[in-house]
Order: C-alpha cells, then structure tokens, then sequence
C-alpha cells in the first residue's frame, strides 16, 4: 500500500524526473538490444533497423507505463480540462450554442424544481418540523374539510399524543387596518393563542401569543416583520393598538423575518388570536360545530408516531360523532405531514408541479440532445485528431475520458449559470405584490430559494447531461478506425453512428411535437372558455362592495339605505338599471348551499337536495340581463311578514318538475325548518366559473333575508368602467366605507381566466424554447451529415446528380427522420391528453383540430431547415467538395 | 530459432518476472535475455509489455528499483525482489503448479 502510495505520489510530483527516467530506461534496452545484433555480426545500420522494427511504437509502450505506474487521476484530469479547454474554446461558437442552450434548460429545470420542493417537500418556518402533523377532517361526501373551534377544544384538551394542538385559518381575511395615521387594507389570520408555541417560533419583538389568551378574551395582535417594516419599522410598537375595521388589538410583539404567515404563498400583514372570535356574543364561531374554519398544527409528543397520533384521533372523532351526530356523524380526523400548502391543495399543487417538471425537463431533454448532436458533429471533424492521438499511443478509454471531459465542462458551465440566473428569479419574485380585481392588492411571499436538495438534484442533473450528451460522441470519435482515416476514406451515407444522430433528431422532434400540442391544447381550451356562453345578456355592469357590519350597521338601519342606494345609483347619468344582491357572477365563490326537500315529489331521493342559492332583489335580473322565463320576479310585497318565496333557475324546475308547471310549487328549506312557494323561473346562466356544467340555483329575496354585505351592481349605457368613480363617490355620500375599489364585469371575467392565461404564458414561453432547441439541434444535425458526405456529394455531382436531385434526396432522408418523430410526439401528446383531459375545458382525447396543424407545422419546418441547412453544401463545385478537407 | 514461439498466457509474465529476480537484481533486458534463454528460447517477452509489467509490479510494492552501473557501465534501472515480492513469487508458484496439475489432469482424461 505504501509503494502504491510513493510510486504514484513520485509520479505526480516529479512528473519529469520520472518522464526522463522512463526513456534511459527504454534507451537502456533499446541499445543493448542493437548491441545483441552487431555481436551477432551484423552491420550497425540493419541492426539498429531491426531493433526498431520489433520496438514498434516507443510512445505507446510509455503511455501504458504511465498507466501501469497509475499516474494520478488528478494529472490526468488536470491535463483532460487543459485540453477540453482548448478544443472548446477553437470551436468557440459551437461551445457558446451548446452552453447557452444548455444554460437556458438549466435555468428553467432549477425553476421547476425549486417550485416543486417549495411546494411539496419543504416544511414550514418552524422549529423542528418533522415533528409537526397537519390536520384536517373527511367525510364520505368531502375529502378535505376544517375542524370547528368546540372540535378543536376537544381535540385539543382529550389528545394523548400531542404536545400541543394549534389551529390555523383555512383561508387568509382581507380587512381594514387602521394604526397611527395609516389606514389601509391589509391581510390578517387568526390563529390559536398556542400557534407560536407549538411551532417553536421566537418573537423578533415583545412577545407572540401565549396559550390561555383566547379564554381571557383580551384581543391581541402580532405583526409580521414585513407589515412591520412596512409601518417604519417602530420599535416601541408594543403596546400600541391597531384597529382591524372598528375593533382595536392590542400589539403584543413583531414574528420572526422568515414568519410569512400560515396560508403559503400569502405574506400576512397582522395576526390575530381568538379572542374576539371565541367571545361569548360570537355563538356562530365560538360554539357552532358546522363552522369549520380551521386546520389543526400539531407536535408530536416525543416517541409517538404519526399512526399512534392518528389511531388516537379517530378514537376521539368516534366520540365527536356519537355526541353531535348533526355536525360530526361519519367525520374523521386524518393527519398529513405538514408542509406549506395546506392539505385540501395539495393534489392540485402535486399536478401543478409535476407538470411543471416534466415540461422543464422534457426542454432539458431537447437541450441535451441538441448538444449531444453538436459534439457529435464536432466529433466528426475530430476524427483525424483523434486517430493521431491513439496512434501516438493514447488508450480509447483515455480518449473517451477527454472527450466526456468536455461534455462536462459544457455542462457544468451551463448548469452554474442556470443555477445563478434560477436563484436571481426567484430572489426577485420571493416578494411581490399585485392587485387583483375583487379583492384588491395582495402580498405575496414565496420562499421558493433553492435548498440543498434543490443542489444536490441540479448537480445530479448535470452529471446526468455531461453523460447524455458526451456519451454518444466520445464512444463515437474513439472507435478505433486508422487505416480507414489514415486513407482519408469517404464516408457514405447509411451507417451505424448516423442511426444513432437521427435517433437523436427524432427524438428532439417528437418532443418538440408533444410541447407543442401542449401548447396547442391550452389555446384551445382556453378558446372554448372564451366562447362559453354566461347566459347574461348583459356586458357593461359595474359592481362595488357594501359592508354593513364593518360600517358598525344593525340590521334595521341598513334596511333603511336599500332605498337611498338604489335611488342613488338610478341618478348616476347613464345608469340604466341597478341591483342590489348578495354575489356577483363568475366570482368563483362557492355559493352557500342550503338542504331543501321537494314537497309531494314522489322521488325520496329529492328530500335531501343541496342547492346553491343567493339572494337578490326584484331587479337583479332584468340589470344583468337574465330572461324570466315563467311567473314573477321579486316584488316589494314580499316581505319578511309575508310567505316565502324562491325564484329558480331552469335547470332546477326540469330536475324537479319535469314536465310540469313550477310555478307554485313548495320547498321545504331544512335551515330554519321553513317552506317557501316559488314564484318565478329565470333562465339558466353561469354562476361560478367559465367551465361550470348546469345545476339547480335558487334565487331568495333580499326583502325577505337580511345580508350584512352586499353588492349594488348597476348596468350602464357605456363602458362601465367610467361609473366606478362615481359609485364609490355615492357610497360615500351614504358615510359606507369603500374599502375595495369598484369592479366591472369584465375585470371579473379577466380574473376568471387569469390562471389558465397565466399557465398558457408560461406553456408557450416554453414551447417556443423547446421550438428554437429543435430547430437549432436539426440545422446542426443535418449540417454536420451533409458535410460529412461532402465527398459523396462531390462523387455524385461529378458523375452527373443534378444539385436538385441531391437536396431530393436529402429531404427524403430528413421527412422520414422528421416524420417518425412527429409520429411519436402525436402518440405522446394523445397519452398527455387522456391523462391530463380534465385540466382542459371541451378538450376530447384525439383533438385533431390542435394535432392535424401541429403535425404538418412541425414537418414544413423540419423540410424548410434541412433545405437551408443543405444547400450550401450542394452548392459547392464538385471539385471543392472532393479536395476541401 | 527453429522453434515455434508461444504466447505467454495472461497472468504468467508477472510469475516469470518474479521468478528471475528471485535470482539476482536484474535490469529489463536482462530480465528478457534471460527469460529466453531458459526457456530454451521459446519465450520471448517483448517490451511492450515488459515495462508496463515491471511498473506495475514496483507499484504493488513486490519489487523495487534503484539505479546502478551495468557491466558494460552503463546506467541502467535495476529491480530486485521485496519481501513482500518473496512471498507473493511463492504464492503464485503454487498456484501455477496446482493450475498446471490441474490442467494436465484435464487433458490426460480426454
């Protein structure tokens, strides 16, 4: 071991001691050999050629000594990148395409998988969070639902296997805050006087909330660091109060700067404990057990596995379900590990990403498979270097080890710069604020910086394309071929390496295909979307926001103002009609659903329908322009004193009603244990979203059901943007607030589309890209092969091809190549499709509407590439094409 | 040289080479010269393989080198047996004479 040591330590550092050692030594043998056969008597002439002749190659005979003597690995290498370094750097163009192609893949393959563990594997800001669980509540009917504050009581105090039990909100609130002269809109959650705690979270200033708060009913507030910066960043803001609409909270203490919130992605403003919410004139929050508004935090008692915790839970929602079946009947408790995004999106953030990933590296695959084929082209070229350098005594392993030397060079500089240019994106958007419509300016904190693992996975990544793309080269130029070089044997078309390269191009283009009819798909669905029919008549509605109860309004002074609104918004110049109504469509919210029962349906199974309904008045339909098909609208008679009344959509009275007249049927609304008559049906229009299919919708009476919010819609003559001013102006002219800014339709519209534009941007920024790899890679591809054939080319013109015959023939070879590959991507793309089919709105398997014009796109452009790409090459005069070398 | 030349078999140089050191430090044509004249001139090592051979050997520690005056002083390398080199010869040799026994038992039984 120590001889292996000190040979190979003398080899490397006495590199040229040991070089001039080899050749006496060789010398040595080499005259004692000559001096063998002038003793034997002959002339020195003859015997010094023998002696060279039976020698054969002294380099060789070094080289494999250097081997056997196990010169150093590092010399080795060191050597390797020196000559990489110099090879890429005279092929300087080539090397800036491949690196920069190879950047650009790299860039977006760290995006995807920095989102990818942001989103799936990173746990929350926490002290040990392997420790933590999240928990949520199923029934048979809903996968993912909250647990009640009396739950999580119970849950809380009964639990053997936590060490402490937090909740947090299922959504973030948006509200007013008020605070020294500031007052603005801000986002706030409100979490369990324990949340802190159990998530080992130390304050930046003062204090967090200390469990036993929320029984004391003191309101309490915790800052975020950035609200807090944001505000001046007050060190005496402790003690101080802010106002969250009229109810003031005592600050108590600044989180942490890593503390965004709990809701990922959302970067909180104020946290708020439970104290007002918990409050005995709360009974909705404080005691209701269908008001599930929370996810539970918990930290595992040390030694309890998350399947003990979870026997335990079941055990206790077993006992929930048996003491208020109402609430809890067949509803269980069900832990998850805890990561940023809460449990009921994480399905969707898993496809999200997923497919983010597969795309991101689909381009990688393009990108390695264009370099693959640029080196191999350069191979080509290389091949008389090469062949000199084994005939001087290199061994092909070395070779091959060289040639992968540069591959990993291309690679890892590629690999750094996507690697810096992913984490200078995602510095610049881990913060970022934008406006939605509706809802107003939001913060957004996305702390999606790569981690270890992200490095570790990129570093395998290039490893993985240094060997993809280097591979297929390096066993390529190193086969050993030197008679045929040494003759400068032209190479005809057909062999095995050019299999190999076309391969390579197929399958660029087969990728391509497949990116492409993605791309293809989402235009179409998101065509389909826009041709979607809202089933309102009406365009040009303007909307703003009315809250009663933050403005400090009972029930029956607000009563009071549906009169001067509607007056009011009537004045407005131009204002044609005007509404005042619970929802807006196409919001996207869920409309509240009610249990009704069908009276004298003969059906059992029509006495537990849930129906969406919202709650209007009398003018709501003729403002947004929904036709009354049958019967009356809501009329100022219909008062809280008098009978019920519904108003229906058409789908609903041809669920319940078929063939009948549903006019002056009853219902029997379980909420409230009340029957009401309906009195109108109106025609079917879109509620929610775009790509919603027809369901039963009731419509109840504002006259009759008293809402703390609502919305005053008006229809105006012209662009209803122009009336956003004025509608706020009249509001305030009533002393309400104005909180959020007016909105019309169309920006509703706008935001009801954001996410598939949002994802369509991103699939076509991508597609492109993956377009400009392919077609870089298939230029470089059938440039390099018709230079290789440059002397077959000249061959055959000199015995009489016409020019227009040989780009035939190459244009044949490429629409087979191009053809396969378009042929694959179609199958690709139709799988994605099957798999993918509901992401997408009115998308069948098989869209031959997005296939048909992809494929043919695609194949024009393979045969206008190799058309460009060849030309030159035909051009040439064939004595040039012979002699050019 | 009437007679047929054999290619060594893979693994024996190393024995050969060991065995001719045993007898006394030797430099590599030396080594050569004397391997084919005991081998009544059937084996000839050339020296494409000689020297990576004698490397190797050097590296794993069952030889050494130095360098010494040759008969006709000249500075030559010469290599000599380790001990470590004295035990692996022995070792080999066994393993020779039971692969030899045993491959002549083979043909024997054909």
């Amino acid at each position: 071991m120590f001889a292996d040591l000190r040979t190979r330590l003398r080899a490397l550092f006495r590199r040229d001691a040991v070089e001039v050692e080899l050749d006496d030594e060789l010398r040595y043998h080499f005259d004692q050999q000559v001096e063998k056969y002038v003793a034997s008597g002959l002339p020195r002439a003859e015997a010094m050629r023998r002696t060279r002749l039976e020698f054969g190659g002294a380099d060789a005979v070094k080289e494999e000594c250097r081997e056997a003597r196990g010169v150093h690995f590092l010399e080795v290498a060191a050597q390797d990148i020196r000559y990489s370094l110099r090879m890429l750097a005279k092929n300087w163009k080539l090397s800036a395409i491949a690196t920069l192609s190879l950047a650009v893949a790299m860039t977006l393959s760290v995006l995807g998988l920095s989102v990818a563990n942001g989103v799936l594997l990173r746990p929350p800001f926490a002290k040990t969070p392997q420790q933590l669980v999240t928990i949520y509540t199923s029934t048979p009917t809903a996968e993912f639902e909250g647990v009640s504050y009396p739950d999580y009581k119970y849950y809380r105090d009964h639990n053997r296997s936590f060490s402490g039990l937090a909740a947090v909100p299922t959504s973030i609130s948006k509200g007013r805050l008020v605070h020294g002269g500031r007052d603005e809109m801000g986002t706030t959650e409100q979490v369990s006087d324990n949340y802190f705690a159990v998530m080992g979270i130390q304050p930046q200033l003062g204090r967090l909330f200390t469990a036993g708060d929320d029984e004391q009913h003191s309101p309490e507030a915790v800052l975020t660091y950035s609200c807090w910066k944001r505000w001046g960043a007050d060190s005496h803001v402790v003690g101080q109060t802010v106002m969250l609409g009229l109810q003031p909270f005592t600050i108590v203490g600044v989180a942490p700067k890593n503390f965004t919130g709990t809701v990922f992605g959302f970067n909180a403003d104020v946290m708020v404990n439970f104290a007002l919410a918990t409050a005995p004139d709360q009974p909705q929050t404080a005691t209701d057990r269908t008001n599930r508004w929370f996810f539970l935090v918990g930290r595992l008692q040390p030694g309890v596995t998350a399947k003990l915790a979870g026997a335990d839970l079941r055990a206790l929602s077993a006992q929930l379900a048996a003491d208020y079946p109402a609430a809890d009947k067949d509803r269980t408790a069900l832990l998850a590990s805890t990561t940023v995004l809460p449990p009921d999106t994480r399905s969707t953030g898993q496809l999200i990403s997923g497919v983010l990933v597969a795309i991101v590296l689909l381009v990688l695959l393009i990108a390695c498979a264009n370099v693959a084929n640029l080196l191999l082209g350069l191979a080509t070229g290389r091949k008389q270097e090469i062949l000199i350098r084994s005939a001087l005594g290199a061994t092909r392993g070395r070779l091959i080890r060289q040639l992968l030397t540069e591959s990993l060079i291309l690679c890892t500089a590629g690999g750094a710069i996507g690697f810096a240019l992913a984490v200078a994106v995602l510095a610049r958007f881990s913060h970022f604020s934008t406006s939605l419509p509706v809802f107003g300016g939001f913060d957004f904190a996305t702390n999606l910086q790569p981690d270890g693992t992200v490095l570790a996975v990129t570093l395998a990544v290039i490893l993985a394309a240094s060997l993809a793309t280097g591979l297929a080269p390096a066993l390529y130029a190193s086969e050993p071929n030197v008679a045929g070089a040494l003759s400068g044997e032209a190479v005809v078309g057909g062999t095995r390496k050019h299999l190999a390269r076309h391969a390579l191009v197929a399958v660029q283009i087969a990728v391509c295909t497949l990116v492409i009819a993605g791309v293809g798909m989402f235009l179409r669905s998101l065509h389909n979307l826009q041709q979607v029919n809202t089933g309102l008549s009406s365009r040009r509605l303007v909307a703003a926001l009315i809250d009663f109860q933050a403005d400090g309004l009972s029930e029956a002074e607000a009563e009071k103002l549906y009169e001067p609104l509607n007056q009011g918004a009537a004045q407005l110049y131009g204002v044609e009609s005007q509404t005042l109504a619970r929802d807006f469509p196409l919001m996207d919210t869920n409309w509240a659903a009610s249990e009704i029962a069908i009276r004298g349906a003969s059906d059992a199974a029509h006495q537990h329908e849930q129906i969406p309904g919202t709650v209007v008045d009398g003018n709501y339909f003729q403002t947004l322009g929904i036709p009354l098909v049958a019967g009356r609208t809501f009329a100022a008679t219909d008062s809280k004193e008098r009978p019920e009344v519904l108003i229906i959509n058409q789908t609903m009275a041809q669920t319940y009603w078929p063939g009948e007249d549903a006019i002056g049927k009853e219902v029997h609304v379980k909420d409230g244990d009340r029957n009401a008559t309906v009195v109108g049906v109106v025609a079917d229009s879109k509620y929610n979203s775009l790509d919603e299919a027809a369901h039963p919708v009731i419509y109840y009476a504002l006259s009759q059901h008293y809402q703390p919010g609502l919305m005053i819609i008006a229809r105006t003559s012209g662009d209803p943007r122009l009336w956003e001013q004025p509608l706020a102006q009249m509001l305030r002219g009533l002393h309400l607030h104005v909180d959020l800014p007016p909105f019309t339709l169309d920006d509703v519209m706008h935001f009801t589309l954001l996410i598939p534009l949002l994802t369509l941007s991103v699939v076509v920024a991508l597609g492109v890209l993956a377009l400009l790899l392919a077609i870089l890679g298939l230029y470089g591809a059938v440039f390099y092969s018709v230079n290789e054939r440059r002397r077959e080319i000249g061959i055959r013109v000199a015995l009489g091809a016409e020019p227009a015959h040989l780009i035939q023939m190459f244009l044949r070879q490429t629409a087979v190549i191009a053809g396969a590959g378009v042929a694959a991507g179609l199958m690709l793309g139709i799988a994605a499709t099957s798999v993918f089919k509901s992401q997408f709105f009115r998308i069948s398997t098989v869209e031959l509407h997005v296939l048909l014009p992809v494929a043919a796109a695609m194949m024009l452009l393979a045969l206008a590439i190799c058309y460009a790409a060849a030309r030159p090459w035909i051009r040439m005069s064939p004595l040039d094409a012979v002699r050019h070398n | 040289m009437a007679q047929r030349k054999v290619d060594l078999p893979q693994g024996t140089l190393d024995l050969l080479i060991l065995r001719t050191l045993a007898l006394s430090p030797e430099n590599g044509w030396a080594i050569s010269e004397r391997i084919h004249q005991v081998s009544n001139e059937v084996l000839r090592v050339q020296q494409g393989s000689l020297y990576p051979a004698l490397h190797r050997l050097e590296r794993r520690g069952w030889i050494k080198a130095r360098w010494a005056a040759s008969e006709n002083n000249r500075r030559a390398k010469y290599y000599e047996l380790t001990k470590a080199g004295r035990r692996q010869l022995e070792n080999e040799k066994s393993d020779w004479k039971k692969l030899t026994a045993a491959v002549a038992q083979v043909l024997g039984t054909t």
